[in-house]
């Protein structure tokens, strides 16, 4: 059974080069089935989206994903091996690395400390005790580089939790980039943006595509159908449809799931 | 301690444990070099717990434990006759360090109230620990026979007079919180204020943060172990009444008065508790019921602690 798995897996890296596949994830919270069996693939370098009703179980996948929490069944593969014993923090080494839902930065560290410590969690060896990470010219450019990057450059030397609701987000998205991950997951980006926010935001998604492959939660379909090279729907924890957006749009699994949705 | 007024404070603290001395016996009070002496010993405690509550988040209720290491290791040996101090603070310091990394391995796999209960536990099983040593005096304590002694062959180097001892723990202390100030400004630093700031998203971001965690734990193990140097060679005696749970939760208080995650904090709360119980103790056999309002009040209302009220913009 494994063994046929593992045949089907790597003919289908050699043909499509998988960044990332999971199979038959289940996961239950008690009586509540969050996930039953899901499948997944995603492509190296490509934006994947996964989308679906409040509740579908978009953060659940994300959670067994990171290593947040463990499947009850299913596997994971990730680069050509499996990530099933991994560690969270083992999986955020090798480059699987999130932003949350729910904003999470280090709300008491200037925005560039923020970066900084991204950076320094990249890096390793931490127990540096002598010397100040403020002397080390290269940590702070590069530091800097990463706000930039996200349009925080004015805003390094803010308290982080004085930036506002957008700006956080931001910071996160910086934070996560800093430590040049190699499957970028992204939780709701667009949540709680202005219009003029989540416009930006779309725009520097899509400028992050050439080099990195991204799997984003989004309830957002505009932001979906411009965005996505890749649809995966989820609804009740089962994965009812995956494709191309356009394939995804006319699915009518898809309109049923979203049948009577207010978004 | 950014802003220019605590700097000035932090320093004017320090100038003035440098002459005290010299002051006490002038206006004939030389008691209080005395008291002065144990705030710093406390105050070298009180760092070492703020390397991991203020920095950290780790609320330890029971770091006099590894005073009380510190303290008999030197106790003990002297009580043998070894009294070298080259062989007695690094065995003294080493074995703090040991209990606090096993202790820690424990206690840092728990969070919160469960944290507090085991430390406090650990705590109290070495302080019973002293109390069965009855070849050491059990609870009547041990006297230290003699000081550590620092000589090299001929060379004679040694910590016996009073004003020597006073001075070297001041040393000690400025040289503890330099380093301490080195530390918290370095990764290592970066990494523990990131705990405390937000576990999940450092470990999110890959840092596997326990090994951190117990690390400084360690490390601030040590430090009491040190402070529990100074106390055996400053007082000439040991007691089991030194890891007692009311210590572990005078240091945390003193920690927390004086602003935890601040650098000179530590010495505030030291000052402030000590000379506080001090003075009220002379007026009244009732002093407690003064001062425990004391503590409620600074805690619920001067957020940041006696350290905060000379604190300008909140940094990590
Ligand atoms: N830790 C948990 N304990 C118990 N139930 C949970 C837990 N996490 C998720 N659930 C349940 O699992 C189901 C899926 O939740 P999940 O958060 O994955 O949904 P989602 O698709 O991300 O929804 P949303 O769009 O609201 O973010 C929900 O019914 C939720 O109540
Ligand atoms: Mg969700």
């Amino acid at each position: 059974m494994q063994r046929v798995a593992l045949g089907v897996y790597l003919e289908a890296v050699t043909v499509a080069k998988l960044l990332l596949s999971v199979q038959g994830l289940t996961k239950k919270f008690g009586g509540v089935k969050a996930l039953s069996a899901v499948g997944m693939d995603v492509k190296q370098g490509s934006i994947h989206a996964v989308i679906g009703p409040n509740g579908a179980g978009k953060t659940t996948l994300i959670n067994l994903i990171t290593g947040r929490q463990r499947a009850d069944s299913g596997r994971i593969w990730y680069c050509g091996g499996t990530i099933d014993n991994l560690s969270s923090e083992a999986r955020a080494r090798h480059g699987i690395v999130r932003t949350f839902q729910i904003t999470s930065i280090f709300p008491s560290f200037s925005a560039l400390d923020n970066a900084v410590l991204a950076i320094q969690a990249r890096e390793g060896r931490n127990f540096g005790c002598w010397s100040p990470v403020r002397d080390d010219k290269g940590i702070q450019v590069s530091a800097r580089e990463y706000l930039v990057q996200v349009g925080l450059g004015d805003h390094e030397d803010t308290h982080a939790a004085h930036l506002s609701h957008g700006q956080r987000r931001l910071l996160e998205l910086a934070m996560v980039l800093a430590t040049q991950p190699r499957l970028l997951i992204l939780d709701e980006p667009m949540a709680g943006l202005s219009i003029a926010e989540s416009k930006s935001m779309v725009e520097l998604l899509g400028a992050l595509k050439c080099e990195n492959t991204l799997l984003m939660i989004e309830h957002d379909m505009d932001v979906v159908f411009s965005l996505a090279d890749y649809v995966t729907v989820l609804d009740r924890g089962v994965a009812i449809a995956c494709g191309v957006p356009e394939k995804i749009r006319s699915d009518i699994a898809v309109q049923k799931a979203y049948l009577g949705e207010v978004d | 301690m950014d802003t220019a007024v605590g700097k000035v404070v932090s320093i004017s603290l320090l100038v003035i444990f440098a002459v005290m001395p010299v002051l006490a016996p002038l206006v004939g009070e030389p008691y209080y070099v005395d008291v002065f002496a144990r705030i710093m010993l406390w105050a070298m405690a009180a760092l070492g717990l703020n390397l991991i509550l203020g920095f950290g988040g780790m609320v330890s209720f029971g770091h006099a434990a590894y005073v009380g290491v510190g303290a008999y290791t030197v106790g003990i040996l002297s009580h043998h006759g070894v009294s070298s101090g080259f062989l007695q603070w690094p065995l003294a310091i080493g074995l703090s360090g040991i209990f606090a990394a096993i202790f820690g391995a424990i206690s840092l796999r728990t969070r919160g109230i469960y944290f507090i209960m085991i430390t406090l536990a650990f705590s109290q099983m070495l302080y019973f620990l002293a109390v069965s040593l009855e070849q050491y005096g059990s609870n009547d304590g041990l006297l230290v026979p003699e000081r550590s002694d620092f000589s090299i062959g001929t060379l004679h180097a040694g910590i016996d007079d009073d004003h020597a001892i006073y001075y070297v723990i001041l040393c000690i202390l400025v040289l503890c919180l330099y380093a301490k100030s080195r530390l918290i400004a370095g990764r290592f630093g970066m990494i523990l204020k990131g705990i405390k700031s937000n576990e999940t998203r450092l470990q999110a971001l890959g840092v596997s943060t326990y090994r951190y965690r117990l690390a400084a734990f360690t490390l601030s193990g040590m430090i009491c172990g040190l402070s529990g140097v100074l106390f055996a060679n400053f007082e000439g005696f040991v007691s089991p009444d030194l890891m007692h749970w009311t210590r572990s939760g005078e240091v945390l208080i003193m920690v927390i008065l004086g602003g935890a995650g601040m650098l000179f904090g530590p010495l505030f709360g030291a000052t402030v508790f000590l000379l506080l119980s001090e003075v009220l103790a002379r007026f009244t056999d009732y002093w407690n019921i003064i001062f425990g309002p004391i503590l409620i009040l600074v805690v619920l209302y001067a957020k940041g602690g006696i350290g905060g009220l000379f604190r300008g913009r909140n940094r990590g």
